[in-house]
């Protein structure tokens, strides 16, 4: 019996002697949260590594939590309106968490609670360096700019302030008595300290930063010492200069600093090397210089900034290997959530760097120069064919999600990224845009919305003929020229026509001469701006007061699923045009201007597309085929339902009821803020008040749906006729700067009609010889 | 000497090396590059690159545009040239001037002598106006077929003072004791000149010709600037060709028609220079 007993135990000890390591495992590597955008003005680590959040209201996180807790907001009873603003800022001294309300130049002690908190007795400081001014047409506003960071640190308050100067932004840093309040002391430091944080031996850590004139801006450390305010270097900070990011904090354990920057969190040792330790996920709000740099007592990490709540082993061994590179794209809440998904992988986006023809992107891509691993490509902006056939693009038919993602898509989205039954290019979006007009002009003018390019010069004449005085207020036709808009439009419908049947058009064509010489013969000299180019100034008026008119028809009506859902839904008064006088035009509401080349043919809407593709040469290939597949399953649903035609139920908002929740809040401190009032102001506020309410009522059972079935039944309607537009096609040709030439010598009278025909029929030939 | 004194290949090195990393490497690469598809991974392919391009209409009508114009541009070159230094030579020290003046438009960049062509040949330029104050029609010279002739005299006028330097250093070397012979005898300025000049500096003016001839074959930026990638089809030439392969990636076909030319001229000019003439085995 006491073998097997002993085994039993033995085995028992090997298990609990794995479970501190199993249990490890278990915890995330790393934990994203958002912060949802309507927290954020500050951040405080307090007590067992909680967070506290101030914004619109007081918000809290606990480790453990995936989300932020709402405490309390300004609307509640608990809130003291009459003691603080609707902005404060939160700070922590340890155990004890501060309120500075710094509009009202308050500091109160706060005890906070699960549902609300109680402030002890505040002392007032005197924040008059913060105030500031600002100008909105001929009326000067004041206000308090908020301090860039605020730390309370052995019974000091210390004030990083940023002041926007009639020519540039200049940073200062003051203190302040907790106890008696009263008037900062500022600090007279002859470098720019940009973050402080609690440092060895009561001191201060700062960062500082160096604006040299010749060079980059360098980030330093250096020691305050909170007795003679003077600061001792350290040496540079190690660490790249980037807008965004400025967390700093210090480990005494480890004796390391800690850094953050935009996309990296850096670890400075003892000896002064910085080597990054973690990643975090770039944000997209641009949001300055700031961040929140905490440790939690088990030494992790933990990053507080605008929408985001970063969780970290602040270890550089234990850093993931390999790192992607994106170009063509930007940060936002697709890539974010693919970002969260890739297990701690770095990513990085070129965002600074253009590739403008596929020649450059493909040298690029093979030389390796720019690491490039994942790039977005627009079907009209660069020859995607090219990179294909060239082999530029990594063959992912082999993966089931991006395949049944591409199976699921437009046959014709789907063919612009295969070539010979592979996938190389994944459509991950779709746009287009049409001509529109507004409603209030076209009834005013008496006259029917065109239906085709014949009918739309027809228009044209009409208006130029018996509108000119009548609807002086209106511009016809969005053009700067409007014969030149006319010959190109001629051009693009003629072209649009036969893309969309998949065959090239020609120039002899008869129709196209008829098109081309209706636009010639239109009459526009009444209606055309009449500039005299010899008085500058004169000019310069003739040319605002033209640009200062709406267009009757517009050629941005968007086809965004979004924009379809609210511009269809016509609800409210529409859009309403705003002049820098203040004054406002009433258009009423967008209608698409669906116009065909010809009577009887339905009208054919250009789309363009963003597709997604990984280099071959790539170093990750495998975290890029991962990213590419993740991205797509994170597609938004109104980004999907652009080119999948099977998603056509509506689009309902996941965000409903919290949505409705902020509108109602925004509204009561509305009736808060109208009810304080007094005089002029109040009645003011009213008018803003019952105009908000008015949109409310109008548009609160909008705030349901984001996509109505039927926007996306109107979106499928333009698809039927529709095509893809890809770079190489007759757009190469129209953007030629030749053929710009040739139209210009039509439009000058210096070509006839034949001859300009002649002449772009033959470059269009020699495109077609050398494809050939 | 080679074989004796083995050191002197040590002095050669540098320079051979040069030529060999920057020039007969690259050729040779070339040639290979030639013969795969163009594709990320250089699949080998032997001739099917040639089969294309030689069967691409638009090659064909590049080669040929080329040959058209440097069939005009290199005689007249040529011909302008040889008269031009010979009048010069005949005002002996005064013709540095005027040498100087014929040599500067081939220092001048081509974009700024462009922007004076485009105004002299523009619709409402010197050049139509002169034309309809002549009684004829205004000739829209830089959008139609008729930018031939803008593009072979600017080739012209820009190219002619570096061939007349040449000649000029040729004739220099003339002896004047055989004209004066020649005068003696009862020659003309034409026997003179084609009976003494010519068969003397034979094979300055072949290299003439042959500067003249492969530059003028490659007659493109002048018309680029002024037709872009798709000028009228009278003066898309083999660069044009070349051009627009590279911009859609066709790196195989740009090279493969570089050969191609590259060959074609390497026959003729073998043709040529297996005149003894040229080779300057007469004198």
């Amino acid at each position: 019996m006491r073998k097997p007993l002993t085994a039993v135990l033995l085995a028992l000890l090997l298990a609990c002697s794995f479970l501190p390591a199993a249990l490890a495992q278990e915890a995330p590597a790393s934990l994203d949260i958002t912060v949802p955008e309507e927290v954020w003005m500050s951040a405080a680590a307090w007590h067992d590594g909680q967070m506290v959040f101030s914004g619109s209201g007081i918000w809290a996180w606990r480790p453990g939590e995936d989300s932020l807790r709402p405490v309390i907001s300004p609307l509640d009873e608990g809130w003291d309106s009459d003691a603080l603003s609707f902005n404060v800022l939160v700070l922590a001294d340890g155990e004890t968490l501060y309120c500075l309300d710094y509009t009202k130049g308050m500091l109160f002690p706060m005890t906070l609670q699960e549902k609300g908190f109680t402030l002890g007795e505040g002392v007032s400081l005197d924040l008059s360096a913060l105030a500031s001014t600002s100008r909105f047409g001929d009326e000067e506003h004041s206000y308090v700019e908020a301090p860039q960071q605020a730390l309370i640190h052995q019974g000091q308050l210390y004030l990083i302030t940023q002041t926007h100067g009639p020519m540039q932004m200049s940073w200062s840093a003051m203190k302040f008595d907790i106890k008696t309040g009263g008037a900062p002391q500022k600090l007279s430091l002859d470098v720019s300290v940009r973050q402080l944080a609690p440092y060895k031996d009561g001191s201060l850590l700062a960062l500082t930063l160096a604006e040299k004139q010749e060079t980059a801006p360098e980030f330093s450390l250096a020691v305050l010492s909170p007795d003679t305010d003077s600061l001792t270097p350290l040496g540079a900070a190690g660490i790249p200069y980037e807008y965004e990011g400025g967390g700093l904090a210090y480990d005494p354990a480890g004796d390391y600093i800690y850094l953050s920057g935009k996309d990296t969190i850096y670890r400075r040792d003892a000896q002064g090397e910085t080597l990054p330790c973690a990643y975090i996920t770039p944000t997209n709000m641009g949001s300055g210089f700031s961040g929140m740099l905490s440790l939690l007592p088990s030494g992790r990490l933990l990053l507080a900034r605008p929408q985001q709540l970063a969780l970290r082993d602040g270890d550089p061994a234990g850093l993931p290997t390999g790192r992607l590179t994106i170009y063509g794209s930007y940060i936002d809440d697709t890539h974010k959530k693919t970002i969260q998904a890739m297990n701690g992988i770095p990513v990085n986006f070129l965002d600074r760097q253009y590739f403008a023809t596929a020649q450059q992107l493909g040298q690029a891509l093979v030389s390796g120069e720019d690491d490039i691993d994942i790039f977005f490509l627009r079907s009209d902006a660069i020859d995607l064919t090219s990179l294909m056939k060239k082999g530029y693009c990594l063959d992912l038919t082999d993966s089931a999600v991006l395949m049944a993602h591409t199976d699921s898509l437009y046959p014709a989205m789907k063919e612009t990224g295969m070539l010979e039954g592979q996938l190389l290019m994944v459509p991950v979006e779709a746009e287009g845009q049409m001509m529109g007009y507004y409603s209030k002009p076209m009834e005013a003018s008496g006259l029917t919305p065109p239906e085709n390019f014949f009918q739309l010069c027809d228009f044209l004449q009409q208006w130029n003929d018996n509108l000119t005085e009548q609807a002086s207020e209106f511009i016809p036709l969005q053009a700067d020229n409007f014969s030149k808009t006319l010959l190109n439009l001629a051009l693009s419908l003629f072209n649009d026509h036969y893309a969309a049947r998949g065959e090239p058009m020609q120039f002899n064509d008869p129709l196209l001469k008829d098109m081309l010489a209706r636009a010639l013969s239109v009459d526009t000299r009444n209606i055309s701006p009449k500039v005299d180019w010899s008085n500058p100034q004169e000019a310069s008026a003739a040319v605002n007061s033209i640009y200062n008119r709406p267009n009757v028809i517009t050629s941005h009506f968007s086809l965004d699923l979004r924009s379809l859902h609210h511009t269809l839904n016509r609800k409210g008064r529409g859009t309403t045009m705003g002049f820098e006088d203040g004054s406002t035009y009433e258009l009423g509401h967008e209608y698409a201007l669906p116009l065909s080349y010809k009577e009887g043919e339905p009208a054919v809407t250009p789309l363009r597309l963003t597709l997604m593709a990984i280099n071959p040469r790539s170093k990750n290939l495998d975290a890029a085929k991962k990213y590419a597949e993740t991205l797509v399953q994170n597609l938004p649903d109104t980004t999907l339902a652009m080119i999948n035609p099977s998603m056509n139920a509506e689009l309902v908002n996941p965000n409903y009821q919290r949505d409705l929740k902020t509108w109602q809040e925004a509204l009561q401190r509305m009736a808060k803020s109208v009810e304080t009032a007094e005089g002029a102001e109040k009645t003011e506020l009213q008018r803003q008040y019952d105009e908000s309410l008015e949109s409310f009522e109008t548009y609160k059972d909008d705030l349901r749906v984001r996509v109505s079935a039927q926007a996306i039944q109107y979106y499928r309607d333009r698809v039927e006729n529709s095509y893809i537009k890809t770079w190489g096609g007759m757009d190469t040709l129209f953007n030629d700067e030749a053929i710009a030439k040739l139209l210009n010598r039509l439009l000058q009278g210096q070509m006839p009609l034949e001859q300009f025909l002649k002449e772009a029929e033959g470059k269009m030939r020699l495109m077609q010889l050398e494809r050939e | 000497m080679f074989h004796r004194k083995k050191s002197l290949w040590l002095f050669l090195l540098p320079g051979l090396l040069g030529l060999m990393v920057f020039y007969v490497v690259p050729f040779l690469g070339g040639i290979y590059f030639s013969m795969t598809d163009g594709t990320i991974s250089n699949r080998f392919v032997l001739f099917d690159n040639y089969k294309q391009v030689w069967g691409n209409a638009g090659f064909r009508l590049g080669l040929q545009n080329s040959l058209v114009l440097s069939l005009i541009c290199a005689p007249v070159i040529f011909i302008c040239a040889f008269i031009l230094a010979v009048m010069l030579r005949a005002l002996k020290e005064k013709s540095i001037g005027f040498r100087n003046v014929l040599l500067m438009p081939y220092l001048v960049p081509s974009a700024a002598l462009l922007i004076v062509w485009m105004i002299l040949f523009d619709y409402g330029g010197v050049i139509n106006r002169a034309i309809v104050a002549l009684g004829g029609q205004r000739v829209l010279w830089l959008d139609s077929g008729a930018l031939r002739v803008p593009v072979v005299l600017l080739y012209i006028w820009k190219n002619i003072g570096f061939s007349v330097v040449i000649f000029s250093a040729a004739l220099s070397s003339v002896p004047d004791a055989l004209y004066e012979f020649a005068m003696l005898e009862g020659a003309g300025p034409f026997q003179r000149e084609t009976k003494i000049t010519l068969p003397l500096i034979l094979p300055t003016a072949f290299l003439v010709f042959v500067l003249a001839w492969v530059n003028a074959f490659k007659i493109f930026k002048e018309v680029y600037f002024i037709g872009g990638a798709y000028p009228h089809d009278a003066v898309y030439t083999l660069q044009h060709y070349m051009n627009n392969m590279f911009a859609q990636l066709n790196y195989h076909h740009v090279t493969t028609a570089a050969y191609s030319f590259a060959v074609i001229v390497f026959v003729l000019f073998a043709a040529l220079y297996a005149s003894k003439g040229v080779r300057g085995l007469d004198r």
